[in-house]
């Protein structure tokens, strides 16, 4: 299909073909080689993929098959051919030309894409009328086209809209629209859905496999997420500090991964298949070392487990492909000598005793008032609406385990932590801590003792510390404000003891967040809730912003601390593979209300909730042995102030059974102990649903 | 979880790990403006004159205010005694403007402290407890900013009379609500962090977060506004010399320098002009540091 295209350049020339690519950043301190020796091939028609964690280089090398590096980089060395015409030579007029007509390029973040002043569909019709000189008319026509092959609901109006009056999900579908309108050679991707819910994530990776069949273009697909990879990949580049260390097809690199990083990266993600009792993560150690710093020979043997002295830092490591699989190769000197370790990771084994709840929650509910200042409520006399934030929210807690809330953005989740924290007050409902009600005790009047015995950890781990202040002093105020310790000389010793904890040396007391890395001021944060000795610990998406290697060392961290102290973890996250790692159960929230809610195993397995089915199927999952059914849920999440007056899930629902659905709420179903469902299927139904999850055949895994 | 996963971030040294008091720190910080010429030659000026106004006492020849009958007859410059002339009743120039100088530094740093403490306070209540606090914050410095800042000025100094303090207090009303609304903008911002979060969870007081959480984080575009302030107050100072509502005569002040002699402009052209470039090049010295600090602080 591709060929029929007719770009002008033979069949059989790859769209892309990088050489040698060597891009330095030129600063004041000197040269810093981004990318030191850089080579790939991607085929006509062919979706190729880049893998790797933050400041390897992935969106260097995307930058530069574009030529757009900006003031101070460089290509210093080697060629980048597009359909054999090397790109490094063009002049800025023939660039031009390319750019955004023959190679597209689609970003992580959708709204900063757009222009926010500009209509919707004025900014596609920009495209043509500039790349071809079409005229208007067509311009427009051809934009409704492009908004109707991205499946835009009712896409003649989104034309009139503005970038902030869609969903983030619909901005990526323009803007993915945007990029095909000139039906480009090759299409390349940002992490374009690393923004996105994982519903609507999914709907979008099943648009882009969509797209590339039906216009036969070539995709460099760049994530640093192996599962979404998997999804939409032919084949796959692993990319450690600049260069590429394994390349090969999806299948095989997926099953038999040849590099330490490559498994590395395999063995540290969390999978739906296991939790935290069946397997450890085992984080790649240290951190990826600094352009200007790159050990001599491979580049990844201070942090491999299996570099030998001698052989793997003498001098450059050449990129092979297997003998018995030409499109399979990898940057290491001894594959052949190395096996995968299998997951034998001895898991955690629980204490055993039976656990007392120390938190229980019972129909709590937060609106939020709204005053509706429309000339109609005026008339009608409704000045007052209500954003039901979380309405009839109730779970119990226990001892020393981990609770997981799980839901889209919007799903209330957030807003339960600030209830709890006490930074809002519940409407309605009580949250029993220790047999007080703390539902409506703003933070202000809550005692110290009651205070110390909540603390949180947020996500983001740039935000999370302030600046002005060190980390010792961050920590050493908690330790103080909660009456731990009152003896500057003591206070400074239980200091350096937490930072012990989370396995940092005590010199980074006297450190600024500045100096320290994601992962270590993550670190901080969770040495900083733990300080107070708390009972429940809220972890805020703890882990998302961080790389994986990272991630795993965190979450390996958290259930160590939580161990230690005997804490409950109220763990709020959307990514289910942590979740079922780490969790002992699961609260799933749609729109401010619990769908369902049980033991951790139970909600990965049918009887499901048709939202939590959903959820399930659209994770990416990166291991090649699990099997995962197709549900894919469609229109948009309803506004919160407005809900659904039937079930909270009616209008997205895949298995709505009827009228009932829209006119009643649901009610609780007990599928099993403790595990609960709100809907509207009997449950002997719900039971006949096929698992979202089967293992493939293992005869088939295995070779 | 090995060794190497609490290692340092490569490129930060154990031994540059920042120690050592409150001054030293100060100094460091202070070192920074070297990055920046154009900071390097606004210091310069600024420091000359501050020199100068310490200074005075031993660097002035005469009295400011004595009168040499003498030199009325010549009072050009690089006439004998007098290398800078005397004014039009035979006051030694460089005498007063030495001395002038060391008005501006004691009024001018004060009138923008103050400005700075009311404006920081009002500033962060706006926006850390938003709501009706801010909205009366707001409206009041809206009416403030609605003056013209001269008649502001003339209004006050007339009424109140001319005084160093007075001086303060009008600097500090015509110039709180600006910074005011500054601090609330970068406030507004701040408090969105998780840090500040994190202190609400842990129960600390409102004032605690305003100023150990947000105000030193404010920090950066503050400092670049308070240089800019300090050559707008020297002017202020000028101006209202000028206009007879600076310090009370016969202190040595450079705007009533200007404002005396200026009949004599065509005659003797040196009584008006030279405090006019004193007090021009102090502007300028100020503004260049405030360019070149703005210009370091963008560039990290």
């Amino acid at each position: 299909m591709a060929a029929t295209q007719g770009n002008g350049a033979a069949a059989d020339t790859p769209v892309l073909q990088i050489e040698n690519l060597g891009i330095s950043y030129f600063i004041r301190a000197g040269e810093i080689p981004a990318v030191p020796d850089f080579s790939l091939t991607v085929r006509r028609g062919e979706s190729y993929g880049l893998v790797g964690e933050s400041g390897c280089g992935k969106s260097t090398v995307a930058m530069a098959i574009m030529r757009y590096l900006g003031q101070a980089g460089r290509i210093v060395r080697g060629r980048i051919l597009f359909e054999g015409r090397d790109m490094t030579s063009l002049s800025d007029e023939e660039l031009r030309k390319i750019r955004g007509s023959k190679i597209a390029m689609v970003y992580q973040e959708p709204f900063s894409a757009l222009n926010p002043c500009m209509t919707v569909g004025r900014q596609l019709m920009e495209v043509p009328i500039i790349h071809e000189g079409v005229s208007e008319k067509e311009a427009s026509e051809r934009a409704l086209k492009v908004l109707r092959d991205v499946h835009m609901p009712d896409p003649r109006a989104v034309m009139e809209r503005y970038p902030h009056q869609i969903s983030g999900g619909q901005q990526q579908r323009v803007v993915i629209a945007m990029a095909m309108l000139t039906n480009p050679s090759l299409l390349l991707l940002d992490e374009p859905t690393t923004a996105l819910d994982v519903t609507v994530e999914a709907a979008v990776l099943d648009l882009i496999a969509e797209l590339r069949e039906r216009y036969g273009t070539a995709l460099l697909y760049i994530s640093h997420n192996l599962g979404v990879i998997r999804k939409v990949c032919d084949r796959v580049g692993v990319m450690y500090s600049g260069e590429l260390v394994e390349e090969g097809t999806i299948g095989e690199l997926f099953t038999k991964p040849r590099h330490p990083y490559t498994f590395g990266l395999f063995n540290c993600i969390p999978t739906i298949g296991a939790d935290k009792r069946a397997r450890a993560l085992t984080p790649i150690p240290g951190q990826v070392s600094l352009p200007h710093q790159r050990p001599k020979g491979c580049v990844f043997a201070p942090r491999c487990s299996y570099a030998m002295p001698g052989r793997c830092d003498v001098g450059p490591i050449p990129f092979e492909p297997l003998p018995d699989d030409s499109e399979h190769g990898v940057r290491c000197i001894r594959w052949n000598e190395i096996e995968q370790h299998a997951q034998t990771g001895a898991g955690r084994q629980d204490d055993g005793v039976a656990s007392q709840p120390v938190l229980t929650v019972r129909d709590m509910s937060k609106f939020y008032e709204q005053r509706d200042s429309s000339l109609l409520s005026l008339l009608t006399g409704a000045r007052k609406r209500y954003v039901k934030a979380n309405e009839g929210v109730s779970f119990e807690a226990l001892r020393a385990r981990t609770v997981a809330i799980v839901g889209e953005s919007g799903c209330g989740k957030s807003t339960f932590a600030k209830v709890l924290t006490g930074l809002e007050t519940a409407t309605a409902g009580t949250i029993d801590l220790d047999g007080e009600n703390i539902a409506v005790v703003p933070v202000e009047k809550r005692k110290t003792e009651l205070i110390r015995a909540l603390q949180m950890v947020f996500q983001n781990p740039d935000g999370t510390l302030n600046p002005s202040h060190s980390v010792g002093s961050a920590i050493a105020r908690v330790i103080k404000k909660f009456g731990i310790e009152k003896d500057p000389a003591k206070v400074r010793q239980r200091v350096a003891e937490m930072l012990d904890v989370v396995r940092l040396p005590p010199v980074f007391a006297q450190r600024k967040p500045r100096q320290l890395s994601g992962g270590q001021k993550q670190r901080i944060a969770v040495a900083r809730a733990f300080a107070g000795k708390p009972t429940i610990v809220i972890a805020d998406e703890p882990v998302s912003a961080l790389d994986v290697s990272v991630q795993a060392a965190v979450i390996n961290l958290l259930m160590e601390v939580q161990q230690q102290y005997d804490t409950t973890l109220l763990f709020i996250s959307h990514d289910l593979g942590v979740v079922r790692y780490l969790s002992d159960h699961i609260v799933v929230m749609y729109l401010g209300m619990v769908m369902e809610q049980g033991p951790a195993a139970a909600i990965f397995e049918p009887p499901y909730h048709p939202y939590t089915e959903a959820l399930l199927s659209a994770v990416p999952i990166a291991d090649p042995t699990i099997k995962q059914q197709r549900i894919r849920l469609t229109g948009e999440m309803p506004s919160i102030i407005d809900p659904p007056r039937g079930c909270r899930f009616c209008t997205r629902c895949p298995r709505r059974i009827g009228e009932i659905c829209d006119t009643t709420p649901p009610p609780m179903q007990e599928a099993a102990t403790g595990h609960r469902i709100r809907c509207h299927i009997p449950l002997a139904e719900l039971r006949t649903f096929p698992p979202v999850f089967t293992r493939a055949e293992p005869a088939a895994a295995a070779e | 979880m090995t060794d190497q996963a609490i290692e340092p971030r490569p490129g930060v040294t154990a031994a540059a790990e920042p120690r050592g008091g409150a001054l030293l720190r100060l100094l460091r910080g202070a070192a920074l403006i070297r990055e920046s010429p154009v900071a390097m030659v606004g210091a310069g000026i600024v420091l000359f004159w501050l020199l100068a106004a310490i200074l005075a006492p031993v660097l002035a020849p005469y009295d400011p205010n004595a009168q040499d009958f003498q030199a009325m007859g010549n009072p050009h410059p690089f006439s004998p005694g007098h290398i800078l002339g005397t004014d039009h009743i035979g006051r030694d120039m460089l005498s007063r403007l030495l001395h002038g100088s060391a008005t501006i530094f004691t009024v001018a740093p004060v009138a923008v402290l103050s400005a700075y403490f009311f404006g920081c306070l009002i500033g962060m209540l706006a926006g850390y407890y938003r709501g009706w606090v801010d909205t009366l914050i707001s409206r009041v410095s809206d009416i403030i900013l609605s003056f013209p800042v001269l008649i502001l000025y003339i209004i006050l100094i007339t009424t109140v009379g001319p005084s160093a303090f007075n001086i303060v207090v009008a600097v500090t009303l015509a110039f709180a609500p600006g910074i005011g609304r500054i601090v609330r903008g970068l406030v507004l911002e701040l408090r969105t962090n998780e840090y500040v979060a994190a202190a609400q969870i842990r129960g600390e007081s409102g004032l605690y977060i305003m100023v150990v959480e947000l105000l030193p984080n404010a920090r950066g575009p503050l400092i670049v506004d308070a240089c800019l302030r300090f050559g707008y107050t020297v002017i202020v100072i000028g101006v209202l010399g000028f206009l007879g509502l600076g310090l009370p005569p016969p202190n040595p002040d450079w705007g009533g320098m200007v404002k005396d002699t200026t009949p004599l402009m065509t005659i003797f052209p040196h009584m008006a002009l030279l405090p006019s470039i004193c007090l021009s090049s102090l502007v300028v010295g100020f503004n260049l540091m405030a360019d070149g600090l703005r210009e370091i602080s963008l560039k990290d």
